[in-house]
């Protein structure tokens, strides 16, 4: 067996830059744009805040918006049909525009929550809730997730549930809650939450909060099952006794199926690198690149050609 | 906000639009209903959701013109619920068509482009539900790249992408579905990639998983035959019960990772891949 020779790390390297996003323009913009084509036509508008799609076709934005909300959620992606199939096949595409939260770091506000199947989050920047991108209820299949900017979420970027696509976001500086979880697995400052496919990602700034005892922990990705392949990750900080960790896997439900391919990411400035709970079976660590972490992989097999940088 | 209140804001917040008002001007023309056929060549906009009455036609989009954009911007391209899933949904000959960002979903086949002069691009569509196979392109000089396909949990065979002739199948994501199978007979195999008579092109980046728990049936993540220069590698393959099958030990696999397959390799030859158990 001779390994992973297609993906050496020039070309893996080469693929990241290929993948970063540009810079954000300053002003009242403030979204990722590179989650495919938006030139088409809308639906509708979503002009105000709160509101609630629940009904097929693409919804658009054509302005910023902002909502005062402590809690609920400022756009709400549908919701089971009346026949029970809970397929309603909603896109939202922000075009660029933003979705503000002033309800600040006490609120419980979600800024996008999906709530059907099917659905699609796009193009969006999310800024000021406690969850940027929410897309975890049970009868949530398979949301796609792409090419949105969050920024200055409070607890977590993006929550979804296991067979989510992530891709092609850019989730910057996540803390600041001023919430005390109750639930140790709620404390963690998370940008991303969940499995599925989480690629080409960008994640820069998670810090822990000092709202309650434990809640001090900085996650970039907490993963539940899937692969995560060529995201960049940096600038994960813990506060008072928590844990900083680029990725964390912890150890998967009874019975779980969970299979775990983590490779061609880019880590850097924090704790450890990729933190496993157990050392997890069904598991495939390669070709990533670690560079200035206390620890770059903790409990998790190391499936060779990573690179730790000092 | 209580749910109620926070609906009867959505519904003044939002304002559907005349579905014409912000096309772009440089579509050829509009698809905004189904059935419905492209006789021309240029850039095809739909404009809103659609869905066809497979109890009407069995072709929801029929590209009849050759050199054919179709860009559905994220809107879906489905049947009207009950219906029986024996239709195509976007189908046809014209050579050298692109069919991009489509959501198509419920039919017989998603999407069957079948031409042998092929100059295929299929890209960022998701296809789902769909009862044979969700992407069939037949024509060679063709690309299918970057869709995300879910098979249905079904008592029939399916397949994700089937492809014939020289295509390149590029960084598509493909989700088989596994439960107990309760049905008639044996199980059905579900392949997520089909490939045949591909002479040079790059089965390469697909990330293959099965979903859900227990065993539905036999899962194939790639079934390669009668393609000797092809190249199979980088792609993930996990969960299946066979990762990649060839007719032909001239068919190589390299640079895949497989994680969780009863066996990864069957009648390839390995020319170095990440397997773990």
């Amino acid at each position: 067996m001779s390994g992973l020779r297609a993906m050496p790390v020039l070309a893996m390297l080469a693929a990241m830059a290929a993948s970063a996003l540009p810079a954000p323009a300053s002003g009242a913009v403030d979204a990722g744009t590179d989650g495919g084509p938006t030139s088409g036509t809308c639906t509708g508008y979503i002009d105000a805040l709160p509101a609630v799609i629940d009904a097929e076709g693409v919804w658009c934005l054509r302005g910023d918006l902002q909502t005062a909300l402590a809690s609920g959620s400022a756009i709400e992606l549908g919701g089971p049909r009346a026949d029970g199939n809970g397929w309603t096949g909603v896109t939202l595409d922000c075009r660029g525009f933003a979705i503000v939260g002033k309800g600040g770091p006490a609120s419980t506000t979600v800024g996008v929550r999906v709530r059907s199947d099917e659905a699609q989050v796009r193009h969006c920047g999310v800024r000021g809730f406690r969850t940027g991108i929410r897309a975890f209820d049970a009868f949530v299949l398979s949301p796609r997730i792409e090419g949105n900017r969050l920024s200055g979420n409070w607890q977590r970027g993006i929550d979804v549930g296991e067979d989510a696509l992530v891709r092609r976001n850019r989730i910057l500086a996540t803390g600041g809650s001023t919430i005390a979880e109750s639930t140790v697995v709620d404390k963690a400052v998370v940008a991303i939450r969940g499995g599925g496919l989480i690629e080409d990602n960008d994640i820069d700034g998670v810090t822990g909060t000092t709202a309650s005892p434990q809640s001090g922990s900085a996650w970039g990705i907490q993963l539940a099952a899937g692969t995560v392949l060529r995201n960049r990750i940096r600038n994960i900080a813990a506060v008072q006794d928590g844990s900083a960790r680029a990725i964390w896997v912890p150890t998967p439900a009874p019975l779980s199926t969970a299979t775990y391919v983590i490779a061609g990411n880019v880590i850097g400035g924090g704790g450890a690198g990729v933190a496993c709970q157990i050392p997890h079976e069904h598991f495939v660590l390669r070709g990533n690149v670690f560079a200035h972490l206390v620890r770059a992989i903790n409990t998790c097999p190391d499936g060779g050609e990573n690179i730790v940088l000092p | 906000m209580s749910r109620a209140l926070a609906a009867l804001v959505g519904v003044v917040v939002l304002l559907p639009v005349p579905a014409r008002a912000d096309t772009p001007e440089a579509c050829t023309g509009i698809v905004d209903t189904v059935p419905f056929v492209i006789d021309a060549p240029g850039l095809w906009c739909v404009d809103r959701p659609l869905h066809l009455d497979t109890a009407v036609a069995d072709l929801a989009i029929e590209i009849r013109a050759s050199n054919v954009t179709l860009d559905c911007d994220g809107f879906v391209v489905g049947t009207v619920a009950g219906t029986p899933r024996t239709a195509t949904g976007i189908g046809g000959s014209g050579v050298g068509a692109v069919v991009r960002d489509c959501h198509v979903r419920q039919f017989d086949v998603g999407i069957a482009l079948d031409n042998d002069a092929g100059r295929y691009i299929v890209e960022h569509n998701t296809v789902r539900a769909n009862r044979s196979a969700g992407i069939s392109v037949a024509g060679d000089s063709s690309l299918v790249r970057d869709n995300h396909v879910l098979l249905p949990a079904s008592p029939w065979p399916s397949t994700g992408i089937a492809t014939s002739g020289t295509v390149d199948v590029r960084d598509n994501v493909v989700e088989l579905p596994i439960g107990d199978y309760d049905g008639p007979g044996p199980a059905p195999t579900q392949r997520a990639l089909r490939i045949d008579g591909n002479r040079g092109g790059a089965i390469r980046g697909n990330r293959i998983f099965s979903r859900g728990t227990g065993h539905y049936a036999t899962l194939v993540g790639a079934l390669v035959t009668d393609s000797p220069g092809a190249t199979v590698r980088e792609n993930v393959v996990t969960g299946m019960s066979v990762g990649i099958q060839c007719n032909s030990v001239q068919i190589a696999a390299a640079a895949n990772v497989g994680v969780r397959n009863v066996a990864f390799l069957a009648g390839c030859r390995d020319a170095g891949n990440v397997v773990v158990p």
